[in-house]
């Protein structure tokens, strides 16, 4: 990108909202058995790692979710085979808001929205954060520029969109200073 | 006309960029970078507010961030109780003076003197209630502008290192060497350019220019400028308060900062005398009129004297010669203690002062009596300080770790030493050495300065004027009153006669407190128990914020379920539920015929309810039933797979704070429905209560994840029956039971229950299907009649059925039996929430119970309504809960509380209305439809 167009780009661009499927697994067993069908879940806690096209995260001990996107019956087929097994392990299947952001000012925005910063959280693992206010899941992705991915409650998905919308609009009117 | 000198580097004013404003209606002309004092002042104004008390006249004193009594309200905006000496001025700005009464109460000086809270003799009636009405309104400050809106802005937040709080010489070396070091560093100066009291200086004031350059060239420092720490809380998290963006006039705005050490070099505050008449207007530090010449250009005076405790004051003598202002005299106030006061005017302004019965005129009187240390955010990180006495101030003695002092609050004193503790300190902070008093280290500091203050036993006339305490007009007779009264000690007598508080918050007052406490009771300061390392903690906020700062942005959360945009096309009308967002009814015309239709739809037809908004918790794992049956007061233990059954949960004092339904997915699985308004508080209660019972269960909130729609009336069924569904058994489900299924191609739950009372099916489904299946059951239903309910007729035909709804039909302080569910309360289980306290009341009388009420003939403006109160005897012996218009009976009927002894069939009982009259109800069964149930447990066919 030339650098006349890197100074015409938004300072941060933000995904469309969407309802992902997907499927919390939980029980005592849970590492062990999802070791054994091949579901990669991040340990020791609170990491996210891919599933084939498919993010896994690990949200606690006992805990972790797999988000399918819009493919439901995929979600179905694993929630289906899990529980065919019969190993105290539980599955939910359930909804999730996701979105994303990314661009310049992305770790200004998560600045304006949140009790902790880029810094603190560093890139690869989910934290449970509060955005705007609203409990959500958060996961800095790494690379050539930083994907900010968050996942929240679907009946808050639109609250927490605007609200950062918001704080976008401010990033565009008022220049972060540096006295 | 404004007034100012010519430039000098050290100004802060930008001379091209000139403002207009007012002031009392008439326009005036400042500069950007001037505050609304220093524009006023550079124009002639001397008289910039009235004493919160005594609504005597002041003018500036300290123009550094302490002055109580310059506020103004700007009428522009509508912002108020604006400080003059830190409020930039703004073009445009419409100002006055706060509360802008003249002496009123200066007549009143005797009874409102020490303690006058505690000792006035308030006697009742309605001439003590006028007379204190009429006080009210003669004191206080400015009012509060209806509607004004504090521009929204969102908090910030933030982590460091290393968080230098002070952008004086040693702060600026404080973060240069911490950044030197690698240590991401934040640097917070409340002025608008770096230095301190090195910026007022023109030959120090190159140095520091020099250092903030470097500074400015760290790529790991950021400078806040114009940005005040107003607080230190556990483990350094640090409020910063400044504009959101630059320039004058930006809303302000919250940053909170985590740093991972705490460098504090604050200074020191030059501190006022304490002699007849010092709160004059021209009464000023020596240090305030340097800022004025220095950064703003402005003459303080034509003709000064200066009261110093210094020998040779040669720094401040020539600022006043460079900048024109003719020297009368210097007061050696440490050497000669002299007495002294300062004359004044017809209109409270200074115009000379005495010295020992001679007079010198003057139009300026500028203190240079002696500092204290600014030690506030360093004792509220915890650390303490202790009274040096070759300093004559109180220094840092002791921090936490992670915490450091840098600068004149380390001990340090002239300007290389500063500077040294400065490196000192943020090298020390950067490497997370632990912090070591500066002056044990350098044992060669400069001599210390005597701190000479005015103590001398002034006549009581005089020393009721002669103030030490700016906020509240506290004057050195009340400290003599005071400690006569018998407060001895500090933390007692500041709360006796009230210093230390207010705007300031004895930033000005403290170090003059503590020497004239220990002066009147012939003790050496810092010696007295409530002083020295016991000094009272100053509490957050270092300055005044405004609340709606503190308040942080606008952030009403609005929870929306998956419906939302369906039910916002068909016409709905929202109402509030918590954070929730529920079409009370759909439609346009009048409200109740809206309901009224839909009620009927349901209770003839079909109609859908979208009751997403209803907690929903799954329960899983080896202790699930045991769980559940301690935190709930009915059994489940015996609750069948495939069945459901009503759950009600108390809190600790046996009183109802929540229902639903609990569903036995499995043995060891459970699926709950709590109320909307409690699911949050139910899911932290269970979790909570799942660690503390060490209990083997997985809770997981499904609340917003999942969605729930309620398919009601006789023709449900068959709509049910329509949808292309597997596993789900339409058509043998029994009442209360439950099935997982795929209705129209989406995984979901069913449940036979029967809030409104009807046959009917509640639908449970991830949250990204439900629309889906939603749809079409609306299209399955269309040539039924099918059409949407919303929360009112919900309510109303719950109401109908005598379903209680906790929070409406309960308060905090009911109990089971109160509310008729005396029936879902299994006491001879071993344990359950609140059992015991449940027994304790039980064992005492019931002392309301709630019934169905009827009411047979109701005028037009006479109808009853929620909260009205049951009367018997002029006496409230209970009220109503919920009333409707019922379309079923064509009756109002109410739910509602009435006296044990009212609560028989028939009984009448009296209702006071809105207007104050009473009209008659009926007791009746709390069940008003359908009292066998069969509509909900047989299908109707219509």
């Amino acid at each position: 990108m030339s650098d006349a167009a890197a100074d015409r780009r938004e300072p941060v661009t933000i995904t469309k909202l969407e309802l992902h499927a997907a499927l919390l697994i939980r029980g005592r067993g849970l590492a062990a058995y999802c070791t054994s069908i091949d579901l990669p879940l991040p340990a020791p806690l609170f990491g996210i790692t891919a599933y084939g096209e498919r993010l896994v995260a690990r949200t606690g001990s006992t805990e972790g979710w797999v988000d399918f996107g819009s493919d439901r019956a995929a979600r179905d087929r694993l929630a289906e085979q899990i529980e065919q097994d019969d190993l105290q392990i539980y599955t939910s299947r359930f909804a999730e808001a996701s979105f994303s952001w990314t661009g310049p000012a992305s770790e200004a925005l998560l600045r304006r929205s949140c009790a902790a910063d880029a810094e603190e959280l560093g890139t690869g693992r989910a934290h449970f954060v509060q955005l705007a206010g609203v409990s959500a899941m958060l996961v800095i992705e790494g690379g050539e520029e930083s994907v900010y991915r968050c996942w929240t409650d679907p009946s808050l998905g639109d609250y927490l969109r605007d609200s950062l919308r918001r704080g976008i609009d401010e990033l565009n009117t008022h220049t972060p200073r540096r006295c | 006309m404004t007034d100012r000198l010519p430039h000098r580097a050290t100004e802060w004013i930008d001379r091209d960029r000139p403002i207009g404003l007012c002031f009392d209606s008439r326009e005036l002309r400042g500069y950007a970078g001037d505050t609304i004092t220093t524009a006023l002042w550079a124009n002639g104004h001397r008289a910039l507010g009235r004493s919160h008390k005594y609504r005597r006249p002041r003018g500036l004193l300290t123009l550094s961030n302490r002055d109580a009594n310059t506020l103004f309200h700007d009428a522009a905006t509508g912002r108020t109780n604006l400080r003059g000496d830190t409020t930039p001025a703004v073009a445009g700005m419409d100002l006055s003076i706060v509360n802008d009464n003249a002496h009123a109460l200066d007549g009143l000086t005797d009874d409102h003197r020490t303690g006058c809270l505690y000792a006035t003799p308030q006697p009742p009636g309605l001439a003590y209630d006028a007379f204190e009405r009429g006080v009210r309104e003669m004191v206080g400050l400015g009012r509060v502008t209806p509607g004004y809106r504090h521009g929204e802005s969102f908090a910030e937040h933030r982590s460091c290192d290393v968080l230098v709080v002070g952008g004086g010489i040693s702060g600026i070396e404080a973060a240069l060497a911490a950044a030197r070091e690698g240590a991401s560093v934040v640097l917070v100066e409340q002025w608008p350019r770096l230095g301190g009291s090195s910026s007022i200086d023109t030959d120090r004031y190159e140095v520091v220019a020099s250092l903030a350059n470097e500074l400015d060239r760290q790529p790991n420092v950021e400078v806040l400028t114009s940005h005040t720490a107003v607080g230190v809380y556990a483990d350094r998290l640090v409020p910063v308060v400044g504009p959101a963006h630059g320039g004058e006039g930006a809303p302000t705005r919250m940053l909170q900062l985590r740093a991972n050490r705490l460098v504090v070099a604050t200074g020191t505050m030059p501190q006022p005398a304490v002699i007849p008449n010092n709160d004059a207007p021209g009464v000023m530090l020596a240090d305030a009129a340097m800022r004025l010449i220095a950064h703003y250009a402005a003459r303080p005076c034509t003709t000064a004297v200066v009261v110093t405790h210094r020998d040779r004051p040669e720094d401040i003598a020539r600022e006043l010669a460079n900048a024109g202002v003719d020297l009368a005299e210097v007061v050696h106030v440490g050497r000669d203690r002299p007495a002294m006061s300062v004359v004044t005017d017809a209109d409270g302004q200074a115009i000379g002062v005495t010295v020992d019965d001679r007079q010198v005129h003057c139009d300026g009187v500028l203190l240079d009596v002696g500092e204290a240390t600014d030690d506030n955010l360093l004792r509220q990180a915890g650390g303490r300080v202790r009274y040096a006495p070759e300093l004559g101030r109180y220094i840092a003695d002791e921090v936490p770790p992670h915490v450091y002092a840098a600068g004149t609050l380390a001990g340090a004193t002239d300007s290389n030493s500063r500077r040294a503790s400065g490196v000192a300190a943020g090298v020390a902070a950067a490497r997370g050495e632990p912090w070591s008093p500066w002056a044990d280290r350098n044992p060669s500091r400069p001599a210390a300065h005597p701190f000479p203050v005015f103590t001398e036993l002034i006549a009581d006339e005089a020393a009721e004027r002669s103030f030490v305490d700016w906020d509240e007009d506290v004057t050195l007779a009340d400290f003599i009153h005071g400690i006569d009264d018998g407060f001895t000690e500090v933390d007692t007598l500041r709360r006796y006669i009230k210093f230390g508080t207010g705007i300031s918050q004895g930033k000005h007052s403290y170090a003059n407190a503590l020497r004239l406490i220990a002066h009147l009771l012939g003790r050496p300061i810092g010696e007295a128990p409530a002083e020295g390392r016991n000094l009272p903690t100053p509490r957050p906020l270092y300055q005044p914020v405004e609340i709606g700062v503190l308040a942080g942005p606008r952030q009403h959360i609005v929870r929306r379920t998956p419906m939302h945009a369906w039910h916002e096309a068909a016409g709905a009308h929202w109402m509030p539920a918590g954070h929730w967002r529920r079409p009370a009814y759909y439609g346009d015309g009048p409200r109740a015929e809206r309901i009224r239709e839909e009620a009927l739809r349901v209770r003839r037809g079909v109609g859908v309810v979208d009751v997403s908004t209803l907690g929903k918790i799954e329960v899983s794992g080896p202790d699930a039933v045991w769980f559940l049956e301690r935190m709930y007061t009915g059994r489940f233990t015996k609750l069948a797979v495939g069945r459901t059954r009503y759950a009600v949960m108390l809190d600790r004092s046996g009183c109802v704070c929540d229902d639903g339904v609990i569903a036995r997915l499995t043995d060891d699985r459970f699926y709950l429905t709590t109320t909307t308004g409690q699911s949050d508080a139910v899911y932290r209660e269970m979790k909570r209560w799942a660690m503390i019972w060490e209990a083997d269960v997985e809770l997981f909130n499904l609340t917003g994840r999942y969605a729930a729609f309620n398919v009601a009336g006789p023709s449900s069924r068959e709509v049910m029956a329509r949808l292309e569904q597997t596993d789900l058994p339409i058509d043998g489900m029994p009442y209360m039971g439950l099935h997982d299924g795929v209705i129209a191609g989406c995984r979901a739950r069913a449940m036979r229950v029967g809030f409104v009372g009807e046959w009917g099916y509640e639908i449970h489904l991830p949250a990204d299907e439900a629309l889906e299946v939603w749809e079409a059951v609306m299209s399955a239903g269309r040539d039924l009649g099918i059409g949407p309910f919303g929360v009112e007729a919900q309510r109303l035909l719950r109401m109908e059925k005598g379903h209680i709804i906790v929070g409406q039909d309960t308060d905090a302080l009911t109990y089971p039996g109160e509310a008729s569910l005396g029936w879902a309360v299994k006491s001879d289980k071993p344990y359950f929430l609140g059992q015991r306290s449940l027994e304790i009341a039980q064992r005492r009388p019931i002392g309301r119970v709630l019934v169905g009420l009827a009411f047979d003939r109701v005028k037009t403006g006479l109808e009853p309504g929620e909260s009205h109160l049951v009367i018997r005897d002029g006496r409230i012996v209970g009220r109503l809960t919920s009333v409707a218009l019922s379309p079923t009976l064509d009756q109002w009927i109410a739910l509602g509380y009435v006296a044990p002894d009212q609560c028989e069939i028939g009984t009448r009982v009296d209702v006071r209305v809105s207007d104050g009259v009473t009209i008659e109800g009926r007791v009746t069964p709390s069940v008003f439809y359908d009292p066998e149930g069969l509509r909900q447990k047989e299908p109707v066919h219509t």
